[in-house]
């Protein structure tokens, strides 16, 4: 397993490497980040507690679930499912998600009941493949990012996916763009002077250096307005992925998979939900 | 007449291109300098949080009893945690063990116990009990290949209920019942929950009769001297090949059993202890592929003599290694004998990159406890706090609650 400093460098280093790729052309000098340290091979917490939960959080959510268990063992799924929810809220567990669901798939509440399958789904349990197939059998579609909102006395559990914010990539690719049509109309500035250094009348010269010129002042602009958009682009994708760094810090660690494009991260907490995008090489 | 050649006219490259494509690489350079900087600073935000790593390495030179170097290492490791939880020692402790593994191989039994759960699944969607119960044999089969290196709870947890639930629908109601209770059991003592199963009320009259109520004995054999035994990752002791470890009132139900030693891959197995009985495990530990590596040297480190390294280059010797386990604050312990009864204990630490001049001091062999006042003396020199040797315990907080499936 890459420790998180480790891979933290990879990323960082892996993603400017791409940056500068696909910028093309500069001859900046740069700096690395430092070198991270490798950790064992496996990493296990035998320890450490979850700080972000206390000792009173953890006994209520366990009392209540308790409870919950006898309802539902008594066939009261309706409390048994109000008990669970009120665990959920002290203490997000997968499992009480599930079990929310089944409280209510079993008190006929199909809808309900799919809302909360739903947001179980969006755990990606390990059961992934039966939850999807009871969703089915209670006629719900397996769309892991549906609402839950709505569930009675339940906490909000998902929100709609919020729209991926594509401007700095338009910003950027405008940039590119730009660059290349400078290039283009640079080189045929250059065509065009040697031309008008070849050329054998003066008539020719002066058509030649006019065509040159035009298409010199062109390349400048485009240059000009390359350098302006990808510079807005590129500090609004890094804000933009600042912003999802201190997000991922506060609520989850980065993922072991650091070769993998996540356009889309749906967190659920007591709190609330939110909805992320991270980019990430 | 011939017409007269034209004249060359110099032709100068217009001067707008060139700036613009100056102007141009200018801008492009600062916003790479800047892209590399800021996002050296995006991802490093992470690592500001991270707590440090506290590791702790103890070694037993001839004359020294294994057994005797496990217990200063317990005790080490108890005192930093036990600093910890006062937040006089900053970070955690860290498993310096799991760096000798050789486990890797193991992901493949785990990918296999994946596939066949995934079967299994799909067979109980289909009705197909039987085939679902075979496929989740398997599962377990091959998850249980791969203990102690792989780790994947909800898979091991998923594999145990989908089977009750397979036995349920078979209608076979007390092996079903069982099952369940092992499933319960096993979610428990993942968590870090201690004691019978029938200390909950709510679970007396579903598991109350069932094998894994109660409590039974756990006696276990190893291969090696000075190994520390884990019970669903605490530590509950050390064992030595002529001192068995011993628990004769566990609670009854599912247990992930581990042997670690520095330097060896660990040994673990997941048991399930019944009611009122006995179960003899014994425990094979193989040395790790990097024990002459990444071992030895720490191990055969000259501490005195001719031999002995300079300060410059023990300073040197320990920041490297460190670095290699990712800690930042390193204690090493080397254990002597110093005389009949007598031993010496070196201590070596590292923090704060920096590896500060060792410390020497002297116990008894011949007491239970002599070792107490060395790693006394050596904590009140370093760290300046009073921590009680008698008191200090690994902590064995719960840290999540007791959750399972209802059905």
């Amino acid at each position: 397993m890459i420790s998180h400093m480790t891979r933290a460098a990879l990323l960082s280093s892996t993603r400017s490497y791409l940056l500068a790729s696909a910028l093309a052309c500069s001859t900046a000098s740069v700096t690395l980040a430092a070198p991270a340290s490798p950790g064992p091979s496996e990493e296990i917490d035998y320890n450490i507690k979850d700080e972000t939960l206390s000792i009173s959080q953890i006994e209520e959510a366990e009392a209540l679930f308790f409870q919950g268990f006898v309802k539902f063992q008594g066939t009261k799924y309706e409390e048994a499912a109000e008990l669970f929810q009120r665990a959920y809220t002290l203490v997000p567990h997968d499992d009480l998600l599930y079990n929310v669901a089944r409280s209510r798939e079993l008190l006929g509440d199909k809808s309900t009941a799919i809302q909360w399958y739903r947001a179980y789904l969006n755990t990606k349990p390990v059961d992934e493949t039966t939850i999807i197939h009871r969703l089915k059998l209670l006629g719900g579609e397996p769309t892991p990012q549906a609402l839950a909102s709505d569930v009675k006395g339940g906490p909000v559990v998902l929100t709609e996916v919020a729209p991926v914010n594509v401007t700095p990539w338009l910003v950027t690719g405008l940039g590119v763009a730009l660059a290349g049509v400078g290039v283009f109309y640079g080189l045929e500035a250059s065509s065009f002077a040697e031309e008008a250094r070849t050329s054998a009348t003066k008539s020719d010269y002066r058509t030649y250096k006019s065509d040159a010129e035009g298409a010199a002042m062109i390349a400048d602009l485009s240059f000009v307005g390359a350098t302006l958009a990808l510079g807005a682009g590129v500090y609004l994708l890094l804000s933009e992925d600042k912003k999802q760094g201190q997000q991922l810090n506060q609520d989850v660690e980065v993922s072991a998979s650091a070769s993998r494009l996540t356009p889309l991260k749906l967190n659920v907490t007591p709190q609330g939900a939110h909805v992320g995008y991270t980019w990430r090489f | 007449m011939t017409p007269c050649p034209p004249r060359p006219v110099p032709f100068e490259r217009p001067a707008p291109f060139a700036l613009g494509w100056l102007l141009f690489s200018a801008l492009l350079s600062v916003v790479l300098s800047a892209t590399f900087d800021v996002g050296a600073r995006v991802e490093a935000a992470p690592a500001k949080d991270k707590k440090p790593r506290v590791g702790v390495m103890v070694f037993a030179r001839e004359g020294v009893d294994e057994l005797l170097r496990a217990q200063v290492e317990r005790k080490l490791r108890a005192m930093i945690q036990s600093a910890q939880s006062q937040k006089f020692v900053p970070g955690r402790l860290y498993p310096i063990e799991f760096f000798y593994d050789v486990g890797q191989l193991s992901k493949a039994n785990l990918h296999t116990a994946r596939r066949h759960f995934n079967e299994g699944q799909r067979a109980l969607e289909s009705n197909d009990f039987e085939e679902s119960k075979e496929q989740l044999f398997r599962a377990r089969r091959f998850y249980l290949k791969g203990v102690p290196f792989v780790r994947d709870e909800p898979l091991l947890q998923s594999i145990f209920y989908f089977d009750y639930i397979s036995h349920k629908n078979l209608k076979a109601t007390k092996k079903a019942r069982d099952l369940y209770c092992q499933y319960v059991s096993l979610s428990r003592n993942l968590t870090g929950s201690v004691g019978p199963i029938e200390q909950y009320e709510s679970l007396v009259d579903l598991c109350g009769e069932s094998p894994i109520s109660g409590t039974a004995e756990l006696n276990l054999k190893a291969n090696v001297d000075g190994g520390h035994v884990y019970i669903n990752n605490m530590p509950v002791g050390v064992i030595s090949k002529s001192t068995p470890f011993s628990s004769p009132f566990m609670s009854a139900g599912v247990h992930l059993v581990e042997v670690r030693k520095i330097g060896y891959a660990r040994w673990g197995t997941l048991v399930t202890l019944k009611n009122g009985s006995s179960k003899r495990l014994r425990a094979k530990l193989k040395r790790a592929r990097n024990y002459a590596k990444d071992f030895q040297p720490l191990n055969e480190l000259p501490l005195r003599g001719a031999e002995a390294y300079s300060d410059t280059y023990l300073a040197e010797f320990f920041y490297e290694n460190a670095y290699k386990f990712g800690l930042d604050t390193l204690l090493t312990v080397y254990l002597e004998a110093s005389g009949a009864d007598e031993g010496r204990a070196t201590f070596l630490t590292f923090r704060n990159e920096t590896l500060e001049p060792r410390f020497e001091a002297r116990f008894s062999t011949r007491e239970r406890n002599g070792y107490y006042s060395a790693l006394d003396a050596y904590w009140k020199r370093y760290f300046k706090v009073k921590v009680d040797l008698e008191q200090a315990r690994e902590v064995q907080t719960r840290w999540q609650p007791t959750f399972f499936k209802v059905e």
